[in-house]
């Protein structure tokens, strides 16, 4: 293709005033698209289309609002353009319309579920909302449950999602504000945020990042998640499928991208401290959600952490080990074939297999499929010698342990099977070392010119509490923290 | 020269107190000069003060350009000599690296006896401690805040675990044999701090008040010091003399309910505290290399000097002839006075000459212009 050919290619093309002309070109594109549905009729002896894709819209919506207030109508010896105008602004005058001038807007219209309707002689098309599709119901959410709170979750469509967030915080500062990835799919997203709260210089860069993103198809939040985060082992970008925890983060300042068609919704900046923050701990009493808190700290380093210092102990340090602990371990170890580190890596790669085939198993196979994982295989391999009972107990204890920081879950999965290897070959020298690699990296982060690692590090002790503890309600109301304000930004100030 | 602000005093400082950890953990009687370690609380109190006295050179050359390190200065008063004094100070971080690492190697082989061997464990630190240099110093920073709190929570849980076993006639009269340890410990503790360095070369890097931060992180140090070096003479008494990590000993006989030994915390202690202190250095290396190179990433410099770190502190370890050389003070003391009190203090004074004879030009100028203006009239 010339140069000029690909030029003309970009060119927007502009809707004919031949309604022929028009319908060609369309059936040209959808290519006989069994869901493409053209209705030809006359208008007072000018020919007049209505094109829609089937089961976007609602037919009986098109019939009461579109068709029969066209039909009564007078509209007798006026030209085609005379009749599209009058029919624009005085006859529809009840649904939500706009006028298509290119054929570009007008296809995604199309497939957003609006008819559109065209007359013969005018050069412009009508977009007429009647869109109506068949959506999944509100639901409890399946991944944040909660005890206090509300128990909505996000749905797939964007204006539902969109309506969940307005509902929550009625306020004219809020804005949402539409984007369109670059892409075949084209899909829509929404950025969300508190005008007043906002950094300006976050928002711009965010939307800068956006609007770079090229994909063929975007399917859910997760494929432009990368796009609008920086490259680390740690997510700069956080996950919700609540209403209320999006609406409590933009009120910080943060961002949320609401990607049509997903029922998660992205949130930008993302620290480190707030995979430790859930939506019970602000509505449960301040010294219980401190307390939880620390467990789920406490459980992330052992969820890390415990299979190697067991593996580094059991193979190089036994002297750090309780006597009586000790004895139990090297009974179970003269028992077994394998050594502690094999041991432990062949009961994390069986229990990872196990979780997966959980997760997309049938649900009438699921209580099978956690019998023979957890009883039979567990017993079983006890049982005939092959694994000792210490070293399934430690990797069940991770594995549950792992659960309580479910958004951490990917990295520590990682990191465990990494610690177990360095445990079982530098034994408590390496697991330290591998701590401190780990520190480097999450300390070297920066989101959207946040650190990564703030409010800890660089830190500021009047953020502690939300952090180390979680204050009373009637301390945290007095001093919303905004994201931008965290030390150590170096984000512009309004 | 403008510079950017990158750390905060807080940070710098932190960086400097677990830099200064691996002194405390790292004593023992040889290199003291004595068994008597409660002589040794007399140096920190020297030590203490001599800091306070070293870094005025420091701090006046600071105050007069806050834009500028040393190593700009050394530039900026001595002209290429300039290239003599980064190199300087790259390799002195160098030097106390090698030292540091050979230590720990030694502890490695003669107190733990891993099954792997130590040159493995030196190459994993210098591993991780190249990342951490190449991410340069605000991650190093960053990270340094996480290991103190962990560092001093381990440091105080050993402690508190070891005072019960304190034991009141292990405690001797002070300088009861002269004052020969005292002035040995004191020059190892000041030979073994490379703050004054860091400052050197970091000041202009940083935010905030460091009058406060420098006499904070001076007094917990040697607070810290004295309270381990009381604690370890109360417990140990004279077996100290026969220990070579009495830091280690303290650590592995002290225990409270099912926490048997505290050994494991000793290590982890160390063990981070070494790789900040490592890290740091191995920064400032790459730094003095930038000057001399006026490059914009030291990172190639930085791992080159890894590489001779691990080459030659496990040449350190396998020569005793090395071991002396760098384990005793006559190298570290002299080298650390240079970069730390003689080049500022030269410096300063080169200043000092430089600007009085711009002030006597000006003012012999503008007596000639009075003066020809008064011929005229």
């Amino acid at each position: 293709m010339s140069r000029q050919e690909k030029q003309q290619d970009n060119v927007p093309r502009k809707i004919s005033s031949s309604l022929l002309e028009n319908l060609v070109y369309l059936r040209k594109e959808f290519d006989g698209s069994m869901d493409f549905i053209i209705r030809q009729f006359n208008i007072e002896g000018t020919k007049a289309a209505l094109i829609t894709i089937d089961n976007l819209i609602d037919k009986q919506t098109i019939a009461q609002s579109i068709l029969n207030p066209i039909r009564k109508s007078n509209l007798k010896g006026l030209s085609g353009m005379e009749k599209m105008k009058e029919i624009r602004d005085n006859i529809l005058t009840t649904v939500d319309q706009e006028q298509m001038v290119e054929f570009d807007t007008l296809l995604t219209k199309l497939m957003s579920g609006f008819a559109m309707l065209a007359i013969d002689g005018c050069d412009f098309m009508l977009s007429i909302g009647v869109q109506s599709y068949a959506y999944r119901s509100i639901s409890e959410p399946s991944n944040e449950v909660v005890q206090r709170g509300s128990r909505e979750s996000f749905v797939e469509p964007l204006v539902i999602n969109i309506a969940m967030i307005r509902r929550r915080m009625k306020t004219p500062k809020l804005k949402f504000e539409r984007m369109q990835i670059q892409s075949e799919s084209k899909t829509d997203i929404c950025l969300c945020y508190l005008r007043d709260k906002v950094s300006p210089d976050i928002l711009k860069q965010l939307k800068n990042n956006i609007s770079k993103i090229k994909l063929e198809t975007v399917m859910a939040s997760g494929y432009i998640a990368p796009f609008i985060e920086r490259r680390g082992l740690f997510n700069g970008a956080g996950v919700s499928e609540r209403p209320d925890t999006v609406c409590g983060k933009i009120s910080e300042g943060r961002i949320a991208v609401i990607v049509d068609g997903t029922p998660n919704v992205l949130i930008v900046p993302y620290l480190f401290i707030e995979n430790f923050q859930t939506f019970d701990d602000y509505a449960a009493r301040p010294f219980f959600a401190t307390f939880t808190r620390w467990l789920k700290v406490f459980a992330f380093f052992l969820s890390i952490f415990l299979p190697g210092f067991y593996v580094a102990c059991g193979t190089f340090h036994p002297e750090f080990l309780p006597q009586v602990l000790l004895t139990k371990v090297v009974q179970a170890q003269a028992e077994t074939p394998f050594s502690l580190m094999i041991e432990c890596v062949m009961i994390h790669i069986i229990y990872e297999i196990l979780r997966e085939a959980g997760l997309r198993v049938p649900k009438p196979l699921g209580h099978a499929v956690s019998i023979v994982g957890g009883l039979v295989i567990g017993e079983a391999a006890v049982q005939s010698g092959l694994v000792g009972p210490p070293t399934l107990m430690v990797i069940a204890l991770t594995a549950i342990s792992s659960y309580v920081v479910p958004s951490l879950y990917e990295q520590t999965a990682i990191l465990r099977l990494i610690f177990i290897f360095i445990g079982g070959m530098m034994g408590f020298w390496g697991i330290t070392l591998g701590f401190c690699a780990i520190l480097i990296s999450l300390c070297s982060e920066s989101i959207y010119k946040i650190p990564f690692s703030a409010p800890l590090s660089p830190f500021r002790l009047r953020s502690m509490r939300d952090v180390v503890i979680r204050a009373s309600w009637k301390v945290l109301r007095k001093d919303v923290e905004q994201i931008q304000n965290m030390p150590g930004s170096n984000v512009k100030k309004k | 020269m403008s510079r950017k602000c990158l750390i905060s005093a807080g940070q710098l400082f932190t960086l400097l107190l677990v830099s200064s950890l691996i002194i405390m953990v790292t004593t023992n009687s040889t290199w003291t000069g004595g068994g008597d370690f409660l002589d040794n609380t007399i140096s920190c109190i020297i030590a203490f003060a001599v800091n306070f006295i070293a870094v005025i050179p420091l701090g006046l050359l600071y105050r007069r350009k806050p834009t500028m390190n040393i190593l700009d200065y050394g530039y900026h008063l001595t002209g290429w000599f300039g290239v003599v004094i980064a190199l300087f100070y790259g390799f002195y971080f160098l030097t106390i690296d090698c030292y540091y690492l050979s230590v720990f190697q030694v502890f490695n082989a003669n107190m733990i006896e891993p099954e792997m061997p130590s040159w493995l464990i030196v190459i994993a630190v210098l591993i991780v401690a190249v990342y951490a240099a190449w991410k340069g110093i605000e991650s190093i920073s960053r990270t340094s805040v996480f290991i103190l709190v962990m560092l001093l929570l381990g440091l105080i849980f050993i402690l508190l675990t070891a005072v019960p076993q304190v034991k009141s006639e292990n405690f001797k009269p002070i300088l009861y044999n002269g004052w020969d340890q005292t002035i040995q410990s004191t020059m190892l503790f000041l030979g073994r701090s490379t703050g004054l360095a860091t400052l050197a070369v970091l000041l202009p890097a940083t935010k905030g008040n460091k009058k406060i931060g420098f006499t904070v992180w001076n007094v917990v140090t040697y607070l810290l010091m004295s309270v381990i070096l009381i604690i370890m003479v109360g417990v140990l008494g004279n077996a100290i003399q026969i220990q070579m990590f009495p830091m280690h000993t303290l650590a592995a006989t002290s225990g409270i309910g099912p926490f048997q030994r505290m050994d494991s915390i000793f290590l982890g202690i160390w063990l981070m505290g070494m790789f900040i202190k490592i890290a740091l250095d191995l920064y400032l290396f790459g730094s003095c290399m930038q000057r001399i190179f006026h490059i914009r990433r030291g990172g190639i410099f930085i791992m080159g000097g890894a590489i001779a770190v691990a080459v030659i502190s496990i040449l350190i370890t396998k020569s005793v002839t090395l071991q002396h050389l760098f384990f005793d003070v006559y190298l570290l003391a002299p080298l650390t006075l240079f970069a730390s009190f003689v080049i500022p203090l030269v410096l300063l004074l080169i200043d000092t000459i430089k600007c009085k004879n711009k002030t006597i030009r000006r003012m012999e100028e503008t007596l000639e212009v009075q003066n020809e203006n008064s011929v005229l009239d």
